[in-house]
């Protein structure tokens, strides 16, 4: 049985910004499934969702088989432990007048622990990230990548289930991001966690997570197995989205064909009939103006497109 | 003779902790038409350069563009360069642009300010210039307010606006960074069309090495305010020499399948209040010895390329 099963999520926020519009997929423990797309596709929404931050307008998110949907935020606490966040700037997740042994504490504090052993599992904790000895300090005095360790470390203080981490690396330098994704994949291992892994990054994602799904303006348009998604993917926004991305070798991504698409994403506001994707779509025909269904289109490989 | 020659660039700045040297020296040459990619990590001063070029932030050395010296010009004659023969297209478009002005008199403020035109001139050749950067109905957009275009279409505002007066020199602070993958790719194809049509020289500012692929001709990789490695493009993602820079490029990922841990360049990026002597990567770099630690290594050129290590890699 699946860790967490999304099924039909929906969010309207006011003003009737669509930015989850029906969204289902399943995750297993010890998994890294990913949810990449553009600004505006709703990745974050969902991310929220998942952990109650926000109150979903329809849907259920099934944790360990028990809907959360269906709890309020006061029955929802005992299982606050299973599911914690990695946001994406660490410096804003993090209190500025709070030390790091505090901000890691607060959840082990939360979560009924005494004194003695917060401060046992904080030590710990803090030298599993690679920061020992810095509990007295203040967020400030670390450098971005360290920020976001001790994110993870507060995190992780109560042994979660499911992390998940809202574009954890994107404000961080190049030679920085990788301690800090090696970091969760390590502690991945270590506690069995299952990643819900929110990024723009197509290279970064094709690297970490086992299955994928692709998001446009509130919809999966695109779901697979790593190796069947990105050698070949078949939703035309996929396409495009793979062959823009940014290669760091220059006779490689000179050579290469590239789908350059039409404008940008239309306003989540109010998104085209139909194909959302098909206002940017070359591909795009007059049965587009019908909702194509996520169906198989290979095995474990789903995408919602006429002609795919 | 290149149109633009840089020699012992240097800006500081005053900070509570002392004075912090950003850009620490460079030097560097641009030809007419080229494209030189100013590549590294936040802090490393690849910003400060190119705003110390046009003078926005105070700088030593020289600078000459077309043999005048940017660095030791008028006031009058600096704002002349500014927008005029020098072009600047910055990160954030939205805090770039007036959020009070439209889309056209902020061109024609650029227009204005380079030679005396009419108003009627002056949206004439700005709806000209959205159309030149790919903005659909610029008829219509030409009245429209920052707040209203999408990022893409912001940028390619701003990228209007900074060719306006048809500079040899257009400086791209991070063109893209602030962009989608798919927007991304359109500005990329914008600058590079721009490029070509308009002659202009490029100096390209980026963190991303996926950029650089794409637009550079030659590379200059900037550690610590220094210049540690420059080459033309191709040859320096083919055999990088510099230890930075080879960690660069493994640290970036090259969208292939591939599992396992990712290289990492251990350590953390210098605290330039507090630059220790000798190499300022030396305390992050597999080869570093002794020497490393009281010698800097100065930039050593060899053919088309230079390389500023004392172990430099191959």
């Amino acid at each position: 049985m699946p860790l967490l099963e999304v099924e039909n999520l929906a969010k309207t926020f006011a003003g009737g910004v669509r930015a989850v519009d029906g969204v289902s997929f399943s995750l297993d423990a010890g998994e890294t499934f990913g949810i990449v797309g553009e600004s505006g596709c709703g990745k974050t929404t969902v991310a929220k969702l998942v952990m109650r931050l926000i109150e979903p307008s329809a849907g259920r998110i099934r944790l360990d088989a028990v809907d959360l949907t269906a709890l309020g935020q006061r029955a929802l606490r005992p299982h606050r432990h299973k599911l914690q966040m990695v946001f994406q700037d660490a410096y804003a997740a993090l209190n500025p007048r709070q030390t790091v042994g505090a901000a890691i504490a607060l959840p082990l504090r939360v979560a009924g622990r005494s004194h003695a052993e917060s401060r046992a599992e904080t030590t710990r904790l803090a030298a599993r990230v690679g920061l020992e000895g810095t509990l007295d300090r203040f967020p400030h005095e670390f450098s971005g990548g360290q920020r976001q360790r001790i994110v993870i470390a507060r995190a992780l203080a109560l042994k979660p289930k499911l992390l998940v981490c809202d574009e954890p690396v994107s404000s961080l330098d190049v030679s920085v991001r990788a301690h800090v994704i090696n970091l969760l994949g390590e502690m991945q291992r270590e506690l069995g966690l299952a990643l819900l892994f929110i990024s723009h990054d197509l290279s970064l994602m094709r690297r970490i997570a086992g299955r994928v799904a692709v998001l446009y303006l509130g919809r999966i348009v695109e779901i697979a197995d790593r190796a069947s998604l990105w050698a070949v993917p078949r939703h035309p926004y996929t396409q495009a989205l793979v062959s823009a991305v940014p290669l760091p070798d220059p006779v490689r991504t000179r050579a290469r064909h590239r789908i350059v698409l039409r404008g940008d994403p239309p306003s989540p506001v109010n998104p085209p009939s139909g194909c959302r994707f098909r206002t940017r779509c070359w591909m795009a025909q007059e049965i587009c103006q019908t909702d194509p269904a996520l169906r198989e289109v290979a095995p474990g490989h789903r995408a919602a497109c006429h002609f795919a | 003779m290149s149109l633009l020659q840089v020699e012992g660039l240097t800006t500081r700045f005053q900070g509570d902790a002392g004075t912090i040297t950003a850009v620490d020296g460079i030097s560097f040459t641009l030809d007419r038409g080229e494209t030189l990619a100013i590549v590294g990590e936040s802090g490393c001063g690849k910003s400060s350069a190119a705003l110390s070029l046009l003078r926005l932030v105070p700088a030593a050395g020289s600078a000459r563009l077309d043999g005048r010296d940017l660095l030791a010009l008028g006031e009058r004659d600096l704002l002349a360069v500014r927008g005029g023969e020098i072009g600047m297209v910055f990160q954030e478009p939205m805090t770039s642009l007036n959020p009070v002005l439209t889309i056209g008199e902020q061109i024609a403020e650029a227009l204005h300010a380079h030679g005396s035109t009419t108003r009627e001139r002056a949206r004439v050749r700005a709806i000209e210039l959205l159309g030149l950067t790919g903005i659909p109905d610029p008829q219509r957009q030409v009245e429209a307010y920052p707040h209203t275009l999408s990022g893409g279409m912001r940028q390619r505002a701003m990228i209007a606006m900074a060719i306006a007066c048809a500079p040899k020199l257009l400086i791209a602070d991070e063109p893209t960074t602030a962009l989608d993958v798919t927007v991304q790719a359109q500005i990329l194809e914008l600058l590079r069309d721009l490029q070509s049509r308009l002659a202009m020289a490029l100096l390209l500012i980026t963190h991303d090495l996926g950029v650089v692929a794409e637009l550079a001709d030659r590379v200059a990789v900037m550690y610590a305010g220094r210049i540690v490695e420059t080459a033309p493009a191709e040859r320096l993602f083919a055999q990088p020499l510099h230890p930075y820079t080879a960690g660069l490029l493994t640290a970036s990922l090259a969208f292939e399948d591939s599992s396992g841990p990712l290289t990492e360049i251990p350590g953390q990026p210098p605290d330039l209040a507090a630059l220790a002597a000798g190499c300022a990567f030396a305390p992050r770099c597999p080869r570093a010895d002794a020497r490393c630690r009281i010698e800097t290594p100065l930039l050593r050129r060899e053919s088309d390329r230079a390389v500023a290590c004392h172990h430099a890699v191959a």
